[in-house]
């Protein structure tokens, strides 16, 4: 016991006389993370690269997102046991069985449906279903391989067979209820599929592990964001912005988003966030200083996404890219194919209006 | 310090996507929040478990009770007692952890000593807030109470108390919850003068407009602790499970009392903070467009830089 007090106090001393050389940055992280590569930025998003050297973005699925699914899948099940249960019960079924009695063929009726719909339930699902069952419907999930394919029949299979084990360890009534209950080890925990999936880059448990495969989120993807300029003066400030001032890209996205938001901001955000750009670019450029700053950021975006294309394309739009939830091409905003929307102070209709970036980049 | 450089990507974001997150983001600092965690709640672990040590004596509590109380109840009693104190005292022990991922969000790299300082500047505001009007520090006047008076015939009545308090601060931390972020990462004065500049906002102030327009604030914060509660069993059962296996012990006993209880709180503690993290950067990004904020100022200083490199230049 001295031993062991001698030895704390010297630890604790040793902690005090090197408590300043320890630096924060010297302790590695468990997951390198390229800090400076927005790409590496922490987020849930899986990039998979196929052969063909195309590359996809999925939302990875984690826990909270998972559980919905898992409750579901789960009160199906169990609708699905009690609705054979008592069709088995009312129909005549146990006649067809006379050298086995009433009680004895419910009860092997039961146990198998019971063994079939736990143990099959997902695996005929996901298979059909394209990686769903009907709680990853409604949670607006899938199961996909981590190569980003279709899951197979055989990867189906291990994952929903190692359920159990990743629902371990069960623990029995014993210790939860009293000490007189029965040890019976049936109450699931699910601390292996929780510490895993803690552990794990892409969320998997230890089925998805043996699988090879992943769940992620099915959500039509990007919309292009409507932007509202409402102010018909946007356009002649936009006018008085010199031509042969060039936005940077950064700026060009830091305009697009303000842009993109404002609309849901009070008045005093706006003319504060505006002000952090505007105040000096107006004063680089030239422009009065009482002018507002959130018309300013607008005039420049108006000049940036609606004028500019225009000029540059006449009539013709230009195909920048296909967002996933469209069928048709974006295309850059034209007078024809603007969407004037009527508002409630504008003398001339509100500008409406979908981002992109000149290059084509995804904003 | 890049302002649209962050280490997390800054985006609105569902409740499910931010429980989601932060467990990547435990994953990502894991031995940071681990060393700022431990730092946090060694005081705390140790202040109550000398001051509830008292109340774990279940056989001669029970003697001693006059209104024959079981072993059972007493336990009960001060598992109780255990959670309610590191749900007062949480806030105030993870204010280590609060601080490093703020400066984390942004690639910075604080060291001990940085972040020990910026607690010592702020430490009569934390103390003001956190200490007293949200009870992590008269928790432990509340458990000195019990340690002075173990076997006094009114452990009901301060069980229920205790209970009061922790149902009042749950109240306000479930409308209000970023009190340490306002505190720690805004660094907002307690109290601002007339004579201040007229855009320093005073911690009242700026608690009220932070957290106006966030009006499902505490539906959000009683899904999390009912997680919370979930993942407390389940750890608990889990730790029971090894126990098992290892010693062959498969009850709930002193040492699940004394240590690993606490400890699972405690964990959870620190993952609650994470989360309280997350959904603070959430709701600025909702409420004040903070995203927008942090580009714009971001391209005003490349302006300015750049502008001072042309001056460079051209003298």
């Amino acid at each position: 016991m001295t031993s062991f007090v001698k030895s704390v106090l010297a630890a604790c001393a040793w902690l005090v006389a090197h408590a300043r050389p320890i630096q924060l940055g010297s302790i590695r992280n468990s997951v390198p993370i390229d800090f400076m590569s927005l790409r590496n930025a922490i987020d849930l998003t899986a990039t998979i690269t196929t052969p063909e050297n195309i590359q996809f973005e999925y939302r990875i699925a984690g826990p909270f997102r998972r559980i919905p699914a898992f409750l579901v899948d789960l009160i199906v099940r169990i609708a699905t046991f009690l609705g054979v249960f008592f069709l088995v019960a009312c129909s005549g079924i146990v006649q067809l069985f006379p050298f086995l009695s009433q009680f004895a063929t419910i009860g092997v009726v039961v146990l198998l449906t019971y063994f079939m719909i736990d143990w099959f339930y997902g695996v005929f699902f996901e298979t059909y279903w394209n990686g769903r069952t009907i709680g990853k419907w409604i949670s607006k999930i899938q199961v996909i391989s981590v190569d980003g394919r279709p899951i197979s029949s055989y990867q189906a299979t291990i994952r929903n067979f190692l359920r159990l084990a990743d629902l371990a360890p069960m623990m029995s009534l014993e210790a939860l209820l009293a000490n007189d209950a029965p040890p019976l080890f049936v109450v699931p925990t699910g601390l292996v599929a929780t510490v895993c999936m803690s552990i794990t880059s892409r969320f998997q448990r230890l089925g998805d592990l043996a699988a090879g495969t992943m769940v992620v989120v099915d959500e039509r993807a990007w919309v292009p964001p409507k932007v509202k300029l409402e102010d018909p003066r946007v356009s002649s400030l936009a006018d008085l912005i010199p031509a042969n001032f060039m936005m940077s890209r950064p700026m060009v996205r830091a305009v697009a988003l303000y842009a993109e938001r404002r609309m849901r901001m009070p008045v005093a955000r706006r003319m504060e966030l505006s002000a952090i750009l505007a105040a000096p670019l107006m004063a680089q450029l030239g422009i009065r200083s009482d002018t507002s700053p959130d018309l300013f950021l607008c005039a420049l975006y108006y000049r940036e996404f609606v004028a500019r294309p225009i000029s540059i394309v006449e009539s013709d739009a230009i195909d920048v890219g296909i967002p996933i939830s469209q069928k048709t091409p974006v295309k850059y905003a034209t007078e024809s194919n603007l969407d004037p929307q009527p508002t409630t102070s504008s003398a001339s209709p509100a500008i409406e209006t979908s981002p992109q970036l000149p290059s084509g980049e995804t904003p | 310090m890049q302002l649209d450089t962050t280490s997390v990507v800054i985006a609105q974001r569902s409740i499910d996507e931010i429980l989601d997150l932060s467990l990547v983001v435990a994953r990502t600092y894991l031995p940071k929040i681990v060393l700022f965690a431990i730092l946090g709640i060694a005081p705390f672990f140790a202040i109550n478990l000398v001051l509830l040590y008292p109340i774990t004596d279940y056989d001669r509590l029970s003697m001693a009770s006059t209104y024959h109380a079981t072993n059972g109840g007493y336990q009960a009693r001060y598992l109780w007692t255990q959670v309610c104190l590191v749900y007062l005292q949480a806030p105030l022990a993870m204010c280590g952890v609060t601080y490093f991922l703020g400066q984390a969000v942004f690639i910075e790299q604080p060291t001990i000593r940085q972040v020990f300082g910026v607690l010592v500047s702020r430490a009569t505001a934390l103390t003001w807030v956190l200490g007293l009007l949200r009870g992590g520090l008269l928790a432990i006047a509340f458990a000195c109470i019990i340690f002075v008076s173990p076997y006094s015939n009114t452990d009901v009545e301060q069980t229920v108390y205790l209970t009061l308090c922790v149902i009042l601060v749950f109240m306000v931390r479930g409308f209000r919850p970023f009190a340490p972020e306002i505190l720690l990462l805004e660094r907002c004065p307690l109290f601002t003068s007339k004579k201040a500049n007229a855009n320093e906002l005073s911690y009242g102030r700026r608690t009220s407009w932070l957290h106006a327009g966030s009006g499902d604030l505490f539906s959000v914060q009683i899904v999390i602790t009912i997680i919370s509660v979930a993942f407390v069993l389940l750890a608990c059962l889990g730790i029971l499970y090894v126990c098992g296996v290892v010693f062959g012990i498969r009850n709930w006993g002193f040492w699940m009392d004394l240590i690993f209880f606490p400890l699972v709180l405690w964990l959870m503690a620190t993952w609650s903070a994470i989360i309280r993290f997350l959904l603070y950067l959430n709701t600025r990004i909702r409420t004040e467009g903070w995203e927008v904020e942090l580009k714009l100022k971001a391209e005003q200083q490349r302006m300015l830089a750049n502008a001072r490199l042309m001056e460079g230049t051209s003298s």
